[in-house]
Formats: structure tokens, sequence, C-alpha cells
């Protein structure tokens, strides 16, 4: 028996379906009518902190980094060919990407909505590896990793978590090194793929003006039967305090680039507890360090910071923090204006009309995503795997006050949680 | 979905992208200017300038909190290149008004907001205010720079300037910073008084509206003195150039740049149709062979620019493996060109083409900068009718383009080891 469960939004007049399958795996389906573009998305929760697990037979593995990374590479590969040889049969644009917590396979269409989930369900489900499709991959990947080692972004970012995290398995590198890739076999990745390539590991989700009934058939038809799971929990112990408060990179760079993170331990919110959380974190964000807070204008009309600043929020079942990054000749300026500005929030009270500002703005981005088949399976799947449920998130930013915002920064910024990354010039740019 | 095109003032070109699908309404003014060394400059700087403030909200927070308000409302000013014209355009988008909670009227107030910004610009002693300029111009001068981190992006550019030094296209859409040191406020603040008078202007609105609503902004400018830019086309030179510059990286950037013919720029469908088949999509042969068969790189990549009808490629691989990677790339071009491609390739090409042009009709920017490059080409076309054309390709032309491209410049960034 399939369970299945509406959820609404009346405010927008959508609605989205969750079910799960008699396999075990859990489906989301939203209707779109009248749109062209269609979208699923298939996800395991397997990234790159899952490094130790006890496989299907009883057995501790450990395995490289860039492990969950490598396999993601090659599902693409199946007995007849490439998937991709498919997908050039109907167009679609597909693609993957592995995270800390997840690995998810994806394709956006107009047309042959039915034949790329075909596509996409098979090789997912049929993993083919040979002694010589994984040394093939190995260069390609080997080049993957280089390109990342060049880019100051990514690395002020990674080094940054690297600096805020002290035991977590997140300050493991995504890609890893070409040494871990080059001894990696298809026993280690079939190891990996039967622990975490399990119908209640996986979710499925499809948006798109798409035939329901079809896409239940074909769930049917690649998870034909329920299996049992040993449950995998990961015990996850993390230090309160950041590991370092300041850490130093020299790169080819015209300017530092620096990425101050916040980290925050509170991990065992779950459902609308979490995207209640999560919407106040975004809120809060914009407050203190969007475009119209008094903190951006002070630093970017001093010229502190430029046009290329940002911050963001990265959450997870796993992790949760915050992060400001930008280019600044002076980042330590940067990080005391932003405890500043939190101190000033805390101490005082909350400008409420511009946090109602920011609040609908939130609100109506949110809105806007719902009309786009890729935002909205990368939401679906993305809150799913956290244990949230996406709808719940344009609920709760009605109920949210500026006293909620308020005691939301209390929790989430402290100095000892804190690391901040730069990436200074090797020399003149 | 159906295009509308008006033309109230000479040069000045009214679009409307008539459809039912979203929750949002688009509007955007371009500026088209000749691409020349203080076009680029002078527009990326008003770009930045025009976003700190006008006459009725001075402060960029004002600004900000203004669309947040109008629940999230976007606005944007950005300069970008397309051929060799220089474009400013300022565009936003905002929710339609059913949906807003108190019933406010979205598209008047996004309406209105816009002209302030377009035509009452914050002004002292006949110039824009010298903190905002001073303070952008520092902002240009970093972005120029920081262009630099991304390896990919700075290949890529090189090659563009090494390949067209001399020509138009070979100016950055960004500008440089020699130019950029002689721009004052009471300079910038002509240029702006002249781009206002003289430049093109194309405005466009994706949402339910057939016509009429942008006349009244569309009329607040004068009839344009000159016609609109034109792209200069070039042959490639006799033999192609070739340049190695070293860079402490891991990985190293090669790029070559072709010049297209003849048949390539009267047939526009073709083109892209070639472009996909030999590098621009992940079914293309550069995908398949230097990535996927060779294991040579990460990633492998054509894209043409119809405007100036060139065509570049870009790979990151090992410093050693230049020569080979050099030669698969160009040997798979000669593939193309003696027609050593499948029936079926050529069908798979066209669907892919044609999936992502009715992807199109599900984004407004898309649909608007879609009307954009029509009227800068001269040919309004809607998905239903590029579908169309590019049904009709026929493998000969294909053929032909890919014979007649020349390789002009091969770039090739070398990654080296640091001393320390």
């Amino acid at each position: 028996m399939i369970q299945s469960k509406v959820y609404t939004c009346p405010a927008i007049g959508g609605a989205y379906e969750k079910l799960i399958h008699p396999s075990g795996l859990t489906i989301y389906f939203m209707k779109m009518p009248g749109k062209a573009r269609k979208a699923a998305m298939i996800s395991a929760k397997f990234g790159s902190i899952n490094y130790a697990f006890t496989a299907p037979d009883g057995r501790q593995v450990t395995v490289p980094n860039g492990t969950a990374h490598f396999l993601e590479h090659k599902l693409f590969e199946g007995e007849k060919g490439n998937a991709f040889d498919f997908y050039a049969k109907t167009g679609a644009k597909a693609n993957a990407y592995t995270s800390n917590d997840k690995t998810a396979y994806y394709f956006v269409c107009s047309d042959f909505f039915e034949d790329n989930l075909e596509v996409l369900l098979s090789f997912v489900t049929h993993p083919y590896l040979t002694r010589e499709n994984v040394e093939k991959e190995k260069g390609i990947i080997a080049q993957e990793i280089k390109m990342y080692e060049d880019e100051p972004g990514w690395q002020g970012y990674f080094t940054m978590v690297q600096g805020l995290y002290q035991e977590h398995p997140i300050r493991r590198d995504i890609a890893g090194t070409a040494e871990d890739i080059y001894s990696l076999t298809p026993e280690i990745l079939m190891d990996c793929y039967n622990t975490f390539y399990h119908p209640l590991n996986l979710v499925l989700a499809v948006a798109g003006d798409v035939d329901r009934g079809r896409v239940l058939d074909a769930v049917d038809r690649y998870f034909p039967a329920r299996r049992e799971l040993p449950l995998q929990s990961m015990p996850i112990h993390e230090p309160d305090e950041a590991g370092a408060r300041l850490v130093e990179r020299n790169m080819l760079v015209s300017r530092p680039i620096f990425h101050l993170g916040f980290k925050d331990n509170d991990t065992d919110v779950d459902g609308f507890a979490l995207s209640q959380k999560e919407m106040e974190v975004e809120i809060l964000l914009e407050y203190l360090f969007g475009k119209t807070s008094p903190f951006y204008s002070e630093l970017y009309e001093t010229g502190v910071i430029n046009s290329g600043f940002d911050c963001w929020y990265d959450l997870s079942d796993y992790f949760s923090f915050c992060v400001i990054s930008g280019e600044s000749d002076d980042p330590k300026a940067v990080e005391r204006c932003a405890f500043k500005h939190i101190k000033a929030l805390i101490d005082g009270t909350p400008d409420e009309e511009r946090f109602r500002e920011i609040r609908n703005g939130l609100y109506g981005a949110l809105v806007m995503e719902t009309d786009q088949a890729y935002g909205m399976v990368n939401r679906m799947v993305g809150n799913h795997l956290n244990g949230a449920e996406t709808f719940d998130a344009l609920e709760a930013l009605q109920k949210i006050s500026a006293a909620d915002m308020r005691k939301r920064a209390m929790g989430m910024f402290s100095e000892e949680r804190s690391c901040l990354s730069v990436i200074n010039p090797l020399k003149e740019g | 979905m159906r295009f509308v095109q008006e033309k109230p003032r000479r040069g000045v070109i009214c679009n409307y992208g008539v459809t039912e699908r979203f929750k949002t309404g688009y509007v955007s003014v371009d500026f088209v200017m000749p691409l020349t060394a203080e076009n680029a400059t002078g527009l990326s700087l008003l770009s930045g300038v025009l976003s700190r403030g006008c006459r009725r909200y001075p402060r960029m927070d004002q600004i900000s909190r203004l669309l947040a308000g109008y629940y999230g409302a976007s606005f944007s000013i950005t300069a970008s290149k397309a051929g060799e014209m220089e474009l400013l355009s300022f565009s936003f988008t905002h929710l339609d008004n059913e949906y807003a909670i108190d019933g406010e009227d979205l598209r008047a107030a996004m309406m209105d907001f816009l002209q302030e910004i377009l035509f009452c610009p914050l002004i002292e002693n006949e110039g824009f205010l010298p903190d905002y300029v001073e303070q952008e111009k520092v902002n240009l001068a970093d972005k120029i720079k920081a262009q630099f981190n991304d390896k990919r992006i700075y290949a890529a550019e090189r090659c563009k300037e090494l390949m067209c030094a001399g020509e138009a296209y070979g100016i950055h859409e960004m500008g440089d910073p020699e130019t950029l040191k002689s721009f004052d406020p009471q300079s910038l603040y002509r240029f702006y008084a002249r781009m206002m008078r003289e430049a093109y202007v194309v405005i466009s609105s994706v949402g339910k509206d057939g016509g009429g609503f942008l006349d009244p902004l569309a009329e607040r400018f004068p009839d344009r003195p000159g016609a609109m830019p034109e792209t200069e086309i070039k042959g490639a030179a006799g033999s192609a150039k070739e340049i190695i510059e070293p860079m402490e990286l891991n990985q190293s950037k090669l790029n070559l740049g072709y010049r297209l013919g003849q048949t390539a720029l009267e047939n526009g469908a073709a083109c892209r149709l070639f472009n996909v088949l030999y590098g621009g999509s992940a079914t293309s042969r550069l995908f398949m062979n230097v990535r996927e068969r060779l294991s040579l790189c990460y990633y492998c990549s054509s894209n043409i620019d119809r405007f100036k009808n060139v065509m570049f490629v870009s790979s990151g691989v090992e410093a050693a493996k230049y020569e080979e990677a050099r030669q698969e790339i160009e040997s798979q071009l000669a593939a193309v060109a003696a027609g050593d491609f499948s029936q079926e390739e050529l069908d798979h090409a066209k669907i892919y083409l044609i999936d992502s042009i009715r992807s199109l009709s599900d984004s407004e920017s898309a649909l608007a900068s879609l009307m954009l490059s029509g009227t800068l080409r001269g040919v309004l076309q809607t998905p239903e009718q590029e579908i169309g054309e590019i049904e009709a390709v026929s493998r000969e032309t294909v053929i032909a383009i890919a014979r007649e491209a020349a390789l002009d410049t091969v770039y090739f960034l070398k990654g080296v080891q640091g001393e320390q």
C-alpha cells in the first residue's frame, strides 16, 4: 500500500504530494499545469561525511575521501552505455552533484519526460562498475580535483569549514585528493552502493506537467520489493567551540577573499521547528548583513567590501552554520563590524519595519520559486533529507516575529563558535 | 506565447512577450551603444553609480528596502556586451498584483520606480555625487582585477583579447582601468546624458499584458540620431597563432578561438546545431571524446557568439597533455567537417536544442533576452519559430559550417609549480 499525504499552500494555490512507496522509497510529486519544463531528482542520503559504516553483511568499512563523489560519476555508466547516450535521444539536460551529506542525480526537460525518468531510475538502480571503467574515471576526476584546487572561492570556503569544525566529518574533502581516488576499486564503491542506495535511504522528487500514474508505474518497475535496511546511525561528536578563530592561506588572487563562519551545534531540530529555524536564520542574515543593513552600508560606503559580498545559511541534518563572504583588504574589520551589529541586535530592540520588509521579500522569493520545476525538486529533496517539509517554510514565515529573530541571533552567533578564513594574494595580480 | 513589437520612436523599440504562465511580471530597458573602451567603461561605471540611488531614494538601503517591501521584487542594472555592442540593462521582476496581500498595484509601483532611477539621478554641480563616483570607480577597478581569481574565465577572456586585439571585440565588457581613471563626476554625467539622448533603446516586457503599457515610458525618449551599432566580422589570418603563458597553477587551461564562415553567418539555426553537436552539450563530440574516451579533462566545451561569428573551445588539462588535448579538439572538428557523424547524432543535437528552446518559455528573463537578441539581430523569433528553423537544418549545412571554421588563436595558460 502506498501512503500519501498532500501538502497545500492556499496563499499560492499550490500543492504537492508526499508518498511512501511499498519499497520504502519516498516520493514527492508536484503537478505544475501548463509549464513546459519538467524535472526529476533522486537523491541518496550519502555524502562525503559517510566515510565509516557497517556494510549490509556486517563488515565495518572505512572508505577514502572522495568515494561518494566518485560513485556519483560511475552511476552514469551502464552495461549498454553511458547515461548521456540515452539522454541524448531525448534532449534532457542531466547532471548530478555530491555534497557533504547527499548525492543527487537529476534531469530537466520539456519533452520525453517518461523516457528520461526511465533513464534516471534505471542508472541509479543498476550500478555497472568494472576495473576498466573505474580506472578511466580517475583521470577525469583528477582534473576536477585540480580545477577546485585553483579556485580561491571554494578553497576559502573549505578552509573556513575546516577551521570551524574540530572533529566533525564535514572537515573531509568532498572530492578527495588524487591519491585518495587512485586507491578506489569497484569493490569499495559497491560496498557504498549496497549500504546507501537503498530505497529507505533514497528520495525521488518530480515536478512539472507530468502524469502521476506513470511516475508511480516507473517506480514500481525499478523498486520492486521491500528490503530491510540495517539502520545507519552516525554518531557525530563536535566540541562547541571552533577549532580555530583565524585560518589563512595564500593563492593567486587580486584581493584578499574572506569567509566568516558561525556554527551552531543545535542540530537536533526536525519538522516544522526546523523550517521555522531555517526561516528565522534567513531573515536574521538578511537583517544583519543584507543589502538593507547598516552593516552593509557602512562597509560598502567605506570601500571595505564591494558588491561581491554574500551571506548564506548551510543547513543539513548533520550541521548548521552561517557564512558571510566577500573581498576585502581588511577582513578583520569586517569581522569586528559583524560582531558589533550582532551585539547591537541582541542588546537592543529590532527595527520592526525592516524586519517585516525582509520577511515579505523572502516570502515573495519562495512564492516565485514554486513556479520553477528544478528549484522545487531540489528544495523538496533537500528538505526531506534534513527532516523538514517545503511548504512549512511559507507557513512559518507568517508566524515569525522580530522577537523570534532576535532570540535566534543569541543562539546562532558567538565569537567562540566562529572562524575567519582569509585567502591572501600570493603576489601582485 | 506571442511576441509583439512596436516602434514608437526612431531607435526606440518596445517588445511584449505575451504569456499567462507566470506569477510574476518582468520589464527591462536596454541602452545599446557601440563597443568602445569609453562606452564599455562608462556604462559599467554607470551601472554602479545609478544603483547607488536617485533623487527620491538617495541611498542604496532605501532602494533595497523598497524592493523588499514589494514582496521581494528584484531590480538590477548591469552592463554587458553582445558582439561589438555594449549594453546597459535595467530590469525588474515583481509579483503579480493578484498575489499582493494588501492589494497593492505592484507593476505600477515598479514602473514608477524604474523611471525615477532612469530620469531623476542624484546630481550636484552638473555631475553625479563625487563620493558615489569615487567608490564605484574603486569597485569597478576591483571587479576588473578580480576576473583573475577564476582562471577558467581569465583564460577564456585572455584568448578573446589576444585573438581580437585591434578589433572592438577585444575590448572587455567591463572596460579597462586606464579609461576608468579618466571619468570624473561631471564627465560621467555628460556620458549619461549622451546615452539617454543617443543610445538605441530596447524595452521588453514579459507577462500577461499585450501592449500599450510601455508607451508612456517609451515616449519619454526622443528619436535616436544614429543607426543600431554593427559588429564587424573578420576572417581568420593565414595560420593560427599560438600563445603560451605560464602561471603557478595546478591545472592548465587550453582555449582555442575560431572564426566561422559565411554559412554560419547566414544560417543561425544550423550554427547553433553545429555547436551542440561539436562541443556544446554533454553528448557532444568534445565531451564524449576528450573527456569520456581519453580522460584528458573534466570539462571541454565550445560556445559560439553569433554576433561576431566566432567560436571558442575551452578545457582544463594537465600541462603535459597540451598537445594530445589540442590534437583531439582539432581532429573532432575535422571529423564533423568531413561529414563523419551519423544522422542519429544530428537528430539528437536537434532534439537537445529544441528541448532547451521549449524550456525558455518558463523563464521571463530568458524570453526577454530572446526578444532582445532578436531585436539586435533584426529578426524577432518566438521559441516556436526558432524550433521550426532548427528542424529544417540539413546535414550539408552543418558540414559546411564545420569546414569553414578556421582556427585563429590557441591560448594555453600553462600551470607550473611554484618556486617556494
